[in-house]
């Protein structure tokens, strides 16, 4: 058994403890040290990961799924492979840039700041692991790890109902989603006798005649499949993103509107498509339904949302739909047709780049603003004369989750839809095309407001924070920059991919 | 240099806009003259290409083509033929003459000189890219910005019959709303070619249209049926098809001038000439299918337009239901598929470019000495200002047909080419003549003579260099293509040839 391969994960643990740990020695007057360490410590651990694992593949050990030797896999519960790695990179961006907007967001003596740090620090290896699991118990135990901390972390403002109201919602709503992974998982395993993933492989059990044949497996993951859609808050299990959105602090919000979602989207993957692919056309159904509703559902609510983070949280639950469609796309494709196949998953992991940075810059310009109490559309009146940085990241930000060139969510929409369309999910590329004019009525509302329409309220956000605006101004340049150079992040994803198709 | 020439054309204007966003905001002399380079680069290069261009030569000219995300066989992928020289020569004309009627603006003037160069670098990009997805993404960045530029720099005062809004925000809002539908189905029906081209032959599916050209999409059944109409109506949403044309009064008339002027002048262009290039050129059959149909929504085009047009008190509805007028007749040119009716559409977009930016532009500097767009307040003013009058009345002119102008030459060879194949069609067609001619001279009756308005009896009418010089421009422009209309003809037909041939074919 070789530890190295498993060192991101390690590395992880003990910076989360050191952090705890650091907690405990630093005088109350310094607290604020803990996330600068933070920060710290996560660029090392990026730059660890990415330079020693990006190039070298681990030829024994990063091995696709369904052929997976036994060293491989860590006490059969955890692949490390190209495509877990891509995700790990992308979480640890996604943590990079939320512990930025959360030491502006957060005062310097804010109370709890260790806890805090450590729990972010604790989801993101949630995630790490989610996407390395590849047995449903380990895929369980990863996913309350990604949970648990945020659910505090929702109400980590403890002195505000708004948030003390959001932690509870969203720990309700996660028990529930919680239970029924379980208890989907438990009728699996009472089904096919095993929890390995490996075993629910084709030309294994799972075909379609299987599933037809078998009610408690095809509910044990149709429960799978519905635990995984709250979790991405695609409809109709998206009641929760709103008021978890408008209530969080605005810097958990962005990590958990980024970091887990991307996890799950990695886990479906895993799970319904490499491993099902027999059954195909079932799950591109399901799939399809999930992201047509989510597609119109998200996008009419959003029209008329005043709140900046209820609109995002809408805006969000559309987006997922967008990723419903890339992986109905995957999930219809006849396992031969590996072309086709080869620009689906594609797709879904360009498009995850690109809503990574999109969301992450857009609600870095939220955590500006909601860091002095602005949170509704019409606070953002007049932004543009005086901030025009701010204003000019943020516009760039919303056209690119609007699918504007040249932004990056272009490139990223066009994408997928042509993957769509080459499964021949004609109707759902119509729709999806066509929610695409629709949400530019809200994108645009708030562009209006910053560029178009007098100031009507002095905003003031005081004196920048250095690392914010550093953070903005990245996020802005390289959403543009994807977009005009697509090709840097589909080689990323085309060597994500090269190794876990090669089974198809 | 030769080969990067189309690659300049785009960047300069992206350039311009650039180096402006870094400018101090207190200089607009130096934002307008950074501007005015970057149009005078546009123009220079527009001539250099249609000078260049040997029509004897092979089809596509200037190329420049690098891979861009090669997985879905996308590549950054330029170059002009006899269809899109025309529209480059006209982009490069006009950006130079938008700038110019922008010097006026005196608000926020930054950042109207980069929004405004980004609408001219999606024009110009969308014009020689060859590659499908490209055209998308410069369709795009031609059509947002003009939301910003409406929205902040258009009419003001509430909507007229829509009370809760301002006119500018609605109609900002309905133009951006429909040219975006227009994109979306433009989307939809070129991931239908992509998909199907290995159908249609090519041994791979690929984005790039100099490959498409090579695909034959009548061997699918039924394909070319569903897609070109798709196709049509996308391309036609832009260039003023009716049913979809309201946007079209609406936006125009809220743009500032310069915004009008670039709208009815290239943008609506973009729609004639996608439907040239794509709708027509890739799928022949589905064209000889439907363009009957389209033939008799064109007449209705030219007859409904007119009719509205003479119906309006407000100089820029007028001159922007005159521009649906038009467009019909671009749309019953191609309908006719005929290499008569073909280069008649083709001169008549670039005609129209020139003609309709032309009367937006006086219809500017009226409104800006009088304050009133209504023609009916207007009254007596060529005395007072001749330098307008004469220059709309040689506008007018060429605008309703006057031989020895653009116009003359662009209505008189789609007639012809209609006549070949739509006769009863073009005879009712050649009422909207009439028509045009009518609120032509009405307006200019209204607005020149007659009795002077007491208002403006002390008004000054003096204009500084730069109206001047593009107004006058493109007056030349207008009478030199008028007299030597080989200059279009000459390069058009090589390449309609092959279109039109394929037509034939199908008729056959």
């Amino acid at each position: 058994m070789d530890l190295t391969s498993l060192s991101p994960e390690i590395l992880l643990l003990v910076l989360s403890v050191g952090i705890l740990g650091l907690d405990w020695f630093l005088p109350k007057k310094e607290k604020y040290v803990i996330g600068y360490c933070a920060i710290l410590g996560l660029s090392l651990i990026f730059i660890v990961v990415h330079f020693t694992y990006g190039t070298r593949l681990f030829p024994e050990a990063a091995n696709v799924l369904m052929s997976l030797p036994d060293g491989g896999s860590y006490f059969q519960g955890f692949v490390v492979d190209a495509l877990a790695l891509f995700f790990k990179r992308l979480f640890m961006v996604a943590a990079l840039l939320a512990l930025v907007y959360s030491l502006a967001y957060f005062s310097e003596d804010a109370p709890f700041q260790g806890e805090y740090y450590a729990l972010i620090l604790f989801a993101t290896l949630g995630c790490f692991l989610l996407v390395s699991a590849s047995d449903l118990l380990a895929i369980f135990v990863s996913f309350e790890l990604m949970s648990l901390p945020l659910y505090i972390l929702c109400s980590y403002l403890k002195h505000n109902s708004r948030s003390s109201e959001a932690g509870l919602k969203y720990f309700l709503m996660g028990a529930v989603t919680s239970a029924l992974l379980l208890y989907g998982i438990s009728l699996v395993y009472g089904s096919l006798g095993t929890t390995d993933l490996r075993h629910l492989v084709s030309p294994g059990p799972v075909s379609l005649v299987r599933l037809a044949q078998d009610p408690v497996l095809l509910m044990g993951l149709l429960f799978i499949l519905s635990a995984l859609a709250f979790k991405i808050a695609a409809v109709p299990f998206h009641m929760w993103a709103p008021d978890v959105y408008e209530g969080a602090p605005t810097p958990v919000v962005a990590f958990l509107a980024v970091a887990p979602k991307i996890a799950v989207i990695g886990l479906l993957i895993r799970v319904f498509l490499s491993s099902m692919s027999e059954a195909g056309l079932f799950w591109s159904w399901a799939f399809a339904i999930l992201g047509a509703l989510s597609m119109t559902v998200g996008n009419l609510m959003a029209l008329h949302q005043q709140n900046l983070k209820r609109l995002l949280a809408y805006s969000g639950i559309t987006q997922m739909g967008y990723f419903l469609v890339g992986l109905s796309a995957m999930a219809s494709l006849p396992p031969l047709s590996v072309p086709s196949l080869q620009i689906a998953y594609q797709a879904v992991l360009f498009y995850l780049v690109a809503y990574l940075f999109s969301e992450l810059t857009a609600f870095g310009v939220v955590t500006y603003l909601s860091a002095k109490g602005y949170e509704t559309v019409n606070s953002c009146r007049g932004l543009s004369s005086r901030y025009p940085i701010v204003s000019l990241v943020f516009l760039i930000s919303l056209l690119s989750l609007a699918g504007i060139p040249p932004m990056v969510g272009f490139v990223g929409k066009f994408y997928l839809f042509v993957a769509a369309f080459s499964s021949k999910l004609y109707w759902l590329v119509a729709l999806g095309v066509l929610n695409s004019v629709v949400s530019l009525f809200y994108y645009l509302r708030i562009a209006k407001a910053m560029y178009i329409e007098k100031e009507s309220q002095e905003v003031k956000l005081g004196k920048p924070f250095i690392p914010l605006e550093t953070a903005l101004w990245v996020g802005g340049f390289v959403v543009v920059l994807i977009g005009i150079f697509p090709k840097l992040v589909v080689n990323l994803a085309v060597s994500a991919l090269q190794r876990y198709l090669v089974g198809f | 240099m030769d080969s990067e020439a189309l690659t300049i054309f785009i960047l300069a204007p992206l350039l311009g806009a650039l180096v402006i966003s870094f400018l101090p905001k207190g200089k607009p002399y130096l934002i307008r003259f950074v501007a005015f380079l970057s149009g005078l680069v546009m123009l220079a290069i527009s001539i250099m290409v249609y000078a260049g261009y040997d029509p004897a030569g092979a089809r596509w000219q200037f190329q420049v083509q690098y891979d861009w995300i090669p997985t879905l066989r996308i590549g950054y992928h330029l170059g002009v033929d006899g269809i899109s020289l025309p529209m480059v020569l006209l982009t490069g004309i006009l950006s130079l003459a938008a700038i110019l009627a922008s010097f006026g603006i005196k608000e926020r003037v930054k950042e109207y000189f980069v929004l405004l160069l980004l609408v001219e670098s999606g024009v110009a990009g969308s014009f020689v890219s060859l590659d499908l997805f490209f055209f998308i993404l410069f369709y795009e960045l031609a059509s947002l910005p003009i939301y910003f530029l409406i929205g902040i720099w258009g009419s003001e005062g509430q909507h007229a019959s829509r009370s809760w809004v301002t006119t500018r925000d609605f109609s900002a809002l309905k133009l951006i709303l429909y040219l975006q539908l227009g994109g979306a189905l433009i989307f939809i029906g070129f991931f239908a070619l992509y998909l199907f081209s290995v159908q249609a032959g090519l041994s791979h599916h690929t984005f790039d249209l100099v490959e498409l050209s090579e695909a034959n999409f009548a061997h699918i059944p039924g394909f070319a049926r569903i897609v070109f109409p798709l196709l049509f109506i996308a391309f036609g949403i832009e260039a003023g098809l009716f049913p979809f044309h309201t946007w079209l009064p609406d936006g125009h008339s809220a743009a500032p001038t310069a915004v009008s002027m670039l709208l009815a002048g290239v943008l609506l262009k973009m729609g004639g000439y996608g439907i040239m290039r794509f709708a027509c050129g890739l799928l022949p059959d589905g064209a000889h299918t439907w363009l009957q149909f389209f033939g008799i929504i064109a007449v209705i085009n030219i007859l409904y337009g007119a009719w509205c047009a003479l119906k309006q008190t407000d100089i820029k509805y007028i001159i922007a239901y005159s521009s649906v007028s038009h467009m019909g007749i671009v749309f019953l040119g191609i309908a006719s598929q005929n290499i008569l009716g073909w280069t008649g559409a083709l001169f008549q977009m670039f005609s129209h470019g020139i003609i309709t930016a032309l009367l937006f532009a006086l219809a500017g500097l009226i409104y800006e000495k009088t304050h009133s767009r209504n023609v009916l307040q207007h009254g007596g003013l060529a005395p007072k200002a001749p330098f307008l009058a004469a220059t709309f009345i040689v506008g007018g002119l060429a605008s309703l047909g006057l031989p020895s102008m653009s116009g003359f030459v662009a209505e008189f060879l789609t007639f012809m080419g209609a006549y070949g194949f739509l006769k009863v069609l073009m005879i009712i067609a050649t009422l909207g003549l009439v028509l045009t001619a009518l609120y032509i001279l009405l307006t200019v009756k209204k607005v020149f003579f007659g009795p002077l308005n007491e208002k403006y009896a002390n008004q000054e009418f003096s204009h500084p260099w730069w109206e001047q010089v593009h107004v006058v421009g493109l007056v030349i422009v207008m009478i030199v293509f008028g007299i030597m209309p080989s200059l279009i003809t000459s390069v058009a037909q090589s390449s309609l040839g092959p279109i039109v041939r394929a037509f034939h074919g199908m008729m056959r």
